[in-house]
């Protein structure tokens, strides 16, 4: 495992490598996650990362007893498939962890191949999953762990690590799965491609301006936590946010709801010279090209809200970043369908109930929606995850007859 | 337009020549409004309405990397003359600008009246720190070439230092300065090669006569020079020391606004406006700082663009004004470049 020769940089190793596996939701595992979120939620400069902090409070045993209580079923006999080769994505920084933890807590070996660029919370959390593989009780995992960095388009070491993998969670662009589907592998591999996509709001504007002064409050910054907490970068974070309703009630509601998270964003968020710049050059360029333009709402360079004309599958090309929102008046909640693609991950929605929601994907049959979440919880990480499950995927299940 | 500019001294900026600056960057914003589509798309959309009365903050920009994306011109195609072409450092694509036979008129002109007043009214005899633009591939008319084309009506007798392999042409060089060394002449190139070819490669030893009569203008940028850690003091003792040159003239200048480029004040070392340009600083939220204050980006402005909307420009370089006035008298504002934003790595849904 450990050539020399190789440009591979380990961030967490032991000297030698050995499969583990164990049954899913070990008491072991638990322990593990809820020592590891203790000393994240201690560190100083870790908290003080609010994606870190989200991670902490989901390593914690109570969440993962929660997750165990939704998929574990003990009648069943499950053990892990044994490794499992994470390609994990730069636009997230703590994305690695949540595919390590999806794979160490279905009872698996990890090799995780970490982002490139340096994040400050990748190494934090780095340091502290070590400082645990240190302690005795922790050495299994210590041995059948690996954290570690190559360039991509290094395709020998991907091949290295491809052959010895029962599974592949391959989070990436069109090109990265590409690649890695041409890379030999075991017959029996399972490879998961969590690929780009994209997220949308859809907010009904009765709902919200019948709420109270403070849910509106909350919802802004819920909506600031899903969005601008990452650049609005992660596949999660809505781009385009969908008023359903009269024409009165969606202007009345847009100009509330654009202007209190303005007030939340002028104070938290901060954004680089050439981000800014970038954006502005993105707006320059959505004007002259952009048909479906219909007019713009700017609120100090940090917000910027393009209103559109029509929607399509395709509209998705349009969207940008760095707080550069797309909005559309919808007045029923079923043409919702004109823009949903096989590009769609996450629709976060206010002001509708979960039984709506239901029945609305059952009546219509939708398949181009991988998941449904509160605008706020659009990050919540589950073991299922743009359409696949992920627990019975990385697990496998032996019947006594 | 810059007629009435060009009998007046470059660096005269009182009130009433700030007003008519003003004012014709009105007009300009104006003209290529009604004449380039894709500009008046942005201000449409941008909600921006032009008044009669504006400060120059207030007038729209376009950014520097937009000329890399799409053709932005306001002139009839058939009335191009010139296509100034250049690589950005932070993009692969080449900005494109797109100018008429008047338009590149100003340019020069505007050029020459800016170096008469530093080089005086008569032609010196040149020294280029680089190879022969007609040894360049003409396709590729670049803003290197052009910047060397355009620099050179100031001089004659052009002579360039590197022979067609590249190399230091010493016999040249000797020819030149046994002619010209005892009189004042000019030394044009751009920062990177003076540092590379004068201050590094040059061997004194096979040269029998010296610089100190000579002028040195360069510019082009400094984000080679970051890369080794050479500030514009380090650069300019080097220069003393090596070359015992004592006259160095530093210029920020861009291809989106050729020939209102903005030169170094010799009593201070910060870059002048002049009656054709100025600048306004911006913080990361495109506000206008104030002058005096903290760092931001650079917003150029010029009177010159007639044939392209590149009046008024965000670039991606930081300044920093100056604080209080320079014991020349100079009256306008006067800033520093600090170097180039630094570009944030895009994090995209991918692994790359």
């Amino acid at each position: 495992m450990y050539d020399k020769t190789e440009n591979i940089k380990y961030l967490c190793s032991s000297k030698k490598f050995s499969t583990y596996v164990d049954a899913p939701f070990s008491k072991l595992v638990i322990t593990f996650l809820n020592d590891l979120s203790i000393l994240l939620l201690k560190d100083k400069s870790a908290n003080k990362f609010g994606d870190i902090l989200s991670l902490a409070f989901w390593l914690r045993e109570k969440n993962i007893t929660n997750l165990k209580k939704n998929f574990f079923n003990k009648n069943q006999n499950k053990i892990g498939l044994g490794n499992i080769f994470h390609i994990t994505p730069t636009n997230v920084p703590t994305n690695f962890a949540y595919s390590f933890v999806f794979g160490l807590v279905t009872g698996n070996s990890n090799l995780v191949k970490l982002p490139n660029q340096s994040f400050e919370q990748v190494d934090l959390i780095c340091e502290k999953i070590n400082f645990l593989f240190n302690k005795k009780k922790y050495l299994k995992y210590k041995n059948s762990n690996l954290f570690f960095k190559y360039n991509s388009n290094d395709i020998l070491i991907t091949n290295k690590f491809s052959k010895i993998s029962d599974a592949r969670m391959v989070w990436g662009g069109d090109n990265t799965v590409k690649n890695i589907k041409k890379v030999e592998t075991k017959i029996k591999v399972k490879d998961l491609y969590f690929t780009e996509k994209y997220s949308l709001s859809i907010i009904s504007a009765s709902k919200y301006l019948s709420s109270k002064k403070s849910s509106k409050l909350e919802l802004a910054k819920n909506f600031y936590n899903d969005t601008f907490v990452f650049d609005q970068n992660a596949c999660t974070s809505p781009r385009l946010v969908l008023w359903q309703g009269t024409r009165n009630n969606n202007n009345k509601a847009k100009l509330i709801f654009w202007n209190l998270l303005r007030e939340i964003v002028s104070k938290k968020y901060h954004i680089d010279y050439s981000s800014s710049v970038e954006k502005y050059k993105n707006f320059c360029l959505d004007a002259i090209k952009n048909k479906n333009f219909k007019n713009f709402k700017n609120f100090k360079n940090l917000i910027y809200v393009v209103e559109l004309k029509n929607i399509s599958q395709d509209t998705y090309k349009l969207f940008k970043n760095f707080g550069y929102f797309y909005e559309f008046d919808l007045i029923n909640f079923n043409s919702i369908q004109k823009v949903l693609s096989n590009k769609t991950q996450t629709l976060s929605y206010f002001g509708y109930t979960t039984k709506f929601l239901n029945d609305f994907i059952k009546k219509n049959k939708i398949n181009k929606i991988d998941r449904i979440a509160k605008i706020g919880d659009t990050m919540k990480m589950n073991l299922v995850w743009d359409g696949y499950n992920i627990y019975n995927d990385l697990t496998k299940e032996i019947e006594i007859i | 337009m810059i007629k009435k500019f060009l009998e007046k001294n470059p660096f005269n900026l009182n009130i009433n020549q700030k007003k008519k600056f003003l004012q014709t960057l009105i007009q300009l914003t104006k003209f290529h409004k009604k004449n380039c589509k894709n500009y008046s798309y942005i201000l449409k959309n941008f909600s921006f309405k032009i008044k009669k009365k504006m400060r120059v903050e207030e007038l729209p920009f376009l950014p520097s990397s937009l000329f890399k994306e799409i053709e932005l011109y306001s002139i009839k195609k058939k009335n191009i003359f010139k296509t100034l072409k250049s690589s950005g450092t932070s993009s692969q694509n080449v900005s494109q600008i797109f100018l008429d036979k008047e338009n590149a008129k100003a340019q020069t002109m505007v050029l020459s009246k800016l170096f008469k007043s530093v080089l005086g009214e008569k032609r010196l005899p040149m020294l280029i720190i680089d190879e022969n633009p007609s040894n360049m591939n003409k396709k590729l008319f670049n803003a290197k070439m052009a910047a060397i084309l355009g620099f050179s009506i100031f001089g004659y007798d052009h002579t360039y230092l590197l022979n067609q392999d590249g190399r230091i042409d010493y016999k040249k060089l000797n020819l030149f300065l046994d002619k010209y060394s005892n009189k004042k002449f000019i030394i044009f190139g751009f920062t990177s090669n003076i540092y590379q070819l004068l201050i590094n490669k040059l061997i004194k030893k096979k040269i029998n006569f010296n610089f100190k009569n000579s002028i040195l203008i360069h510019g082009g940028g400094w984000k080679k020079m970051e890369d080794i850690k050479i500030n514009n003091d380090k650069f300019k003792n080097l220069l003393l020391k090596k070359l015992g040159i004592k006259n160095v003239i530093n210029y920020y200048g861009m291809v989106e606004q050729a020939g209102s480029i903005f030169l170094e004040c010799n009593t201070c070392q910060f870059f002048k406006t002049s009656i054709f340009s100025d600048v306004v600083i911006r913080d990361e939220k495109l506000k206008k700082i104030s002058e005096g204050k903290k760092k931001g980006l650079l917003q150029v402005l010029s009177i010159l663009p007639t044939s392209y909307p590149g009046h008024s420009i965000l670039t991606e370089d930081i300044g920093q004004y100056s604080k209080g006035r320079c014991q020349c008298g100079f009256e306008g504002k006067r800033f520093l470049v600090l170097g180039r934003s630094k570009k944030s790595e895009i994090r995209g849904c991918s692994d790359v």
